[in-house]
């Protein structure tokens, strides 16, 4: 497993993925205050994943929403290609009370949710978990 | 509907007056003196019925969070498997 940093994220990427691009998003859509931090193409295999990233402190709905608004602009901008799987991830510090909303919320907006304290966002674990290092190689 | 049924609880448990300035109206929330929750717990040899306490911050939330987070997973995995499937034609 390695960690590459983009902007001010660092991310660790799982062994059997490639990194083929990483853009800070704060640079790509610098005229825009509507985007997520990151967005990380892999290639597993012969497969291309599009790993968007947000990383925020208390989760809010308008971080979900961000994430899932932006891959209309990240298509559209070429940056996203219609052949790659989508990931959006949300990485956050965590709430106190709904958790359950917020996981509700997730599902409605197709996102990974995990949550950390000062570390890296850690793909490894969420491609390991949904099976796809296996499964798209 | 469940997050609902918590915040009328929530309401039920302000004076009236303050309800009204949320817009709710006397009639439209739960006293939380007369709900009564319980969890059904599917085990091998039948169900556990536990009764929830119901407070003034309504159902708790953490009641909900396994049948919340089992559906969370389920439909992850259904997205995943349509975009591959997307992907193959």
């Amino acid at each position: 497993m390695s960690t590459v940093k983009v902007g001010k994220l660092r991310v660790k990427v799982p062994e059997e993925a490639r990194v083929v691009e990483a853009y800070d998003l704060d640079e790509v859509f610098a005229c825009s205050s509507q985007r997520p931090d990151t967005l990380i193409i892999l290639e597993v295999g012969q497969k291309m994943l599009a790993v968007v990233v947000e990383d925020t402190g208390r989760p809010e709905l308008k971080d979900l929403r961000r994430l899932s608004d932006s891959i209309g602009s990240l298509k559209e901008r070429g940056l996203v290609e219609p052949r790659m799987m989508v990931l959006k991830v949300l990485h956050h510090t965590g709430l106190k009370s709904g958790r359950s909303i917020l996981v509700e919320l997730a599902r409605r907006f197709r996102v990974e949710l995990q949550e950390c304290h000062h570390t890296p966002i850690d793909l490894d674990q969420i491609l390991r978990k949904r099976g796809m290092l296996l499964r798209i190689r | 509907m469940l997050a609902k049924l918590s915040s009328l609880i929530s309401l039920g448990a302000m004076p009236p007056e303050k309800a009204a300035e949320l817009g709710y109206l006397e009639h439209s929330t739960l006293d939380p003196e007369r709900v009564s929750v319980y969890s059904f717990r599917p085990q091998p040899d039948g169900v556990v019925v536990e009764p929830i306490e119901v407070t003034r911050e309504g159902i708790p939330d953490d009641v909900f969070y396994k049948v919340v987070e089992s559906l969370y997973e389920e439909t992850m995995s259904i997205h995943y498997k349509l975009q591959e499937l997307r992907e193959a034609t």
